[in-house]
């Protein structure tokens, strides 16, 4: 017994590499939407302005939440697009059984996951880098303009763990969708739907994930919340037949 | 060699009867070791197994032998036996066929064996 | 040792049975080849022994395991088919050492060597292929991988004429030098009958016969001549194939062992009788209806 799950474990950690290279494609497509979100958020995400005859005050205001905004949709795609058909099929030539291909899937999120933090949150600072260079700095309020490093590596590790956690939800709806594409339809409907009667359960729920103050905390809900995710999209999966 | 595989002689005699050649011409000496099936396979591009069958219906005729984990060698007297049994399988077989056609064309005994004469006649002119 | 036991497979398609009770067993380290026509279920039968099927009813085993979902079956597996796909981010040398970790037995430079010798340009993907070299370089694959169970559906596809001789000389050189069990399927026996040792031929998702290629050509044995003195020593006898070649004349096919005591009796009533190429007994065997094409057109 012990050699089998060895074996597992090598298998799928040579598959995640193999996967890693293959699609490492994948990773330079994000860094291009990122470098887009950042050219849409140079113009400022808000404005206003005011002015009683003599004073004219006019802030912009900055953010870098669109770049994590996309980042976060770019890995649900990412999570769906691992399941489909198309990506599935390279595992076929390799040794692989459905459990191995689920787990190097699973690795390769946790990278892109991981990947998409760090580059997000360096394009914020790229951000701030342009807006210094661009503009008189004594226009600037420097309201959490600079960061301290400890801010940086919090801001990387949390953005990691919420792209896990979506990661995890569109590989979930990736493997329901692929047991009938019936679910194309029905997994949207039942969503809105839901929002739409149980809108303050929803809001609770999101709560859980987005107030938590404590790290520790919120690492271990969105950990038990992943490998929930995760278990049962592999549940889902092993008595699908190879359909080529 | 090419074997032809589109003949109804199966390849495993084909490939007896290359190797009987192989010995009449003096590639293969008394005792001397011959090809193992997996040479003989590689060579001709066939299974081991029908290799095998070849060398195995030579040992049946005596005309190699076995030594255990040695493989096969030719027999003593391997040419008269191939020359023996190739006198009597292959030209009474055709025989059989001259007599039947011969038959069938209406030649008679003492005609058939005139044309025999004659075409040994031609053979040995042209010889000289 | 059998490397493959399969007991009563049956695997429906909707009410389609592409394997109907099918029950044979593979001998370790053989060559054998998996004859049928077109739609025999040959392809159907080669994707549950890999696993990527599972049967409708009757049991597999590969390596004495159920190959479907087996990771261990998979590690022992190579099935080599045109619908293989690659990551088109790997060129065909980095597919070559990419692959290379998942096979214990991998042989590197026998790999490199026969992509080279074939003249396949190392530098592009997969996809950018044409059918006859992708079928080249899938089949390099499995060659290369050595697996102690190598399936080739159809390997051969596509591939010129020099470039299947080569295909099959190097696969039976790698076997000679490496001995493994290998299944090919193929429709053209003739082509392959030469490196095989046994001949499973599958008809219409059933087995027809599961033979050693030596005793195929005994198997079967053709009668020509006068229909009525045909029909006298064939009274009551299963057929393999009649066909009434010209008028009052009559070809037929029957099991040697049927016809074996009395040949001598046959020859000497003036009948011809013929031995029957593999590529013949296949084709009898597997026809839709005894007579073949012939009776298609004397019908209309």
């Amino acid at each position: 017994m012990f050699l089998k799950e060895a074996d597992l474990l090598s298998f799928s950690f040579k598959q995640f590499v193999y996967k890693l290279k293959a699609h490492s494609n994948l990773l330079y497509g994000l860094m291009l939407i990122q470098i887009i979100a950042l050219f849409f958020s140079i113009g400022g995400v808000s404005h206003m302005s005011s002015s009683n005859g003599e004073l004219s005050v006019s802030v912009n205001t900055y953010s870098a939440s669109l770049v994590i905004g996309f980042s976060f949709i770019w890995i649900f795609f990412i999570g769906i697009l691992l399941t489909t058909k198309q990506y599935k099929k390279i595992e076929l030539p390799l040794v692989t059984s459905s459990l191995s291909g689920n787990l190097s899937d699973i690795g390769f999120l946790m990278i892109a996951s991981i990947f998409g933090s760090i580059t997000s949150t360096l394009v914020g600072v790229l951000q701030r880098i342009i807006l210094y260079i661009s503009f008189d700095q004594t226009q600037i309020i420097f309201d959490k303009f600079l960061i301290s490093f400890y801010d940086l590596v919090l801001g990387i590790v949390i953005g990691t763990l919420y792209m896990i956690l979506i990661s995890a939800l569109g590989y979930l709806i990736g493997s329901i969708t692929k047991l009938s594409m019936a679910f194309v339809l029905i997994i949207p409907a039942i969503i809105f739907g839901f929002l739409r009667v149980y809108t303050d359960f929803f809001q609770k729920v999101l709560l859980v994930y987005t107030k938590e103050a404590a790290l520790p905390l919120f690492a271990l809900k969105v950990l038990i919340t992943v490998i929930i995710l995760f278990g049962v999209s592999s549940l889902l999966s092993p008595n699908k037949e190879v359909s080529q | 060699m090419i074997l032809n595989t589109d003949s109804t002689k199966p390849i495993y005699i084909q490939i007896a009867e290359w190797l009987e050649v192989e010995i009449l011409n003096g590639n293969f000496k008394e005792d001397e070791r011959v090809y193992s099936q997996y040479q003989l396979a590689d060579m001709f591009t066939i299974n081991p197994a029908t290799a095998a069958k070849g060398l195995n219906l030579l040992a049946e005729e005596h005309i190699v032998y076995k030594r255990r984990g040695l493989g096969m060698f030719v027999s003593p007297n391997a040419k008269q036996a191939i020359l023996t049994k190739r006198r009597k399988q292959i030209l009474e077989q055709m025989i059989k066929e001259l007599v039947i056609e011969a038959k069938r064309l209406d030649v008679d005994e003492a005609e058939l064996i005139e044309m025999i004469k004659n075409v040994r006649k031609e053979g040995e002119e042209e010889q000289l | 040792m059998s490397v493959i036991q399969c007991q009563n497979v049956t695997r429906s398609y909707g009410k389609l049975k592409a394997i109907d009770n099918l029950s044979f067993a593979i001998e370790e380290n053989k060559l054998t080849g998996l004859i049928g026509r077109n739609g025999a279920g040959k392809t159907t039968l080669l994707k549950l022994l890999a696993g990527y099927l599972k049967p409708t009813s009757g049991e597999i085993e590969v390596f004495s395991q159920k190959p479907f979902n087996n990771l261990e079956g998979s590690s022992k597996t190579m099935f080599v088919n045109d619908t293989m796909t690659f990551p088109d981010s790997f060129t065909l040398i980095d597919i070559l050492s990419e692959v290379a970790p998942f096979y214990a037995n991998w042989n590197s430079n026998l790999a490199k060597g026969l992509l080279d010798y074939f003249s396949i340009n190392p530098k592009q993907p997969h996809s950018k292929l044409s059918k006859g070299s992708k079928s080249t370089f899938n089949s390099i694959l499995g060659i290369a991988s050595r697996c102690p169970l190598t399936i080739f559906d159809e390997p051969t596809s596509g591939m010129d004429s020099a470039v299947r001789k080569d295909f099959y000389k190097a696969l039976l050189k790698d076997y000679l030098e490496y001995p493994r069990s290998i299944i090919l399927s193929s429709h053209l026996i003739n082509e392959v009958e030469g490196i095989l040792e046994d001949i499973l031929l599958l008809n219409q998702g059933v087995k027809s016969l599961h033979l050693p290629v030596l005793e195929l050509k005994k198997f079967a044995i053709g009668l020509r001549g006068n229909a009525q003195v045909i029909q006298r020593f064939v009274e009551g006898k299963e057929l393999i194939y009649q066909e009434e070649f010209a008028k009052g004349y009559l070809y037929v096919v029957l099991r040697s062992e049927l016809i074996q005591p009395e040949l001598k009796l046959v020859r000497q009533s003036g009948l011809d009788v013929l031995s029957i190429s593999t590529d013949d007994l296949c084709i009898y065997l597997t026809a839709k209806s005894r007579g073949g094409i012939d009776y298609v057109f004397k019908r209309s």
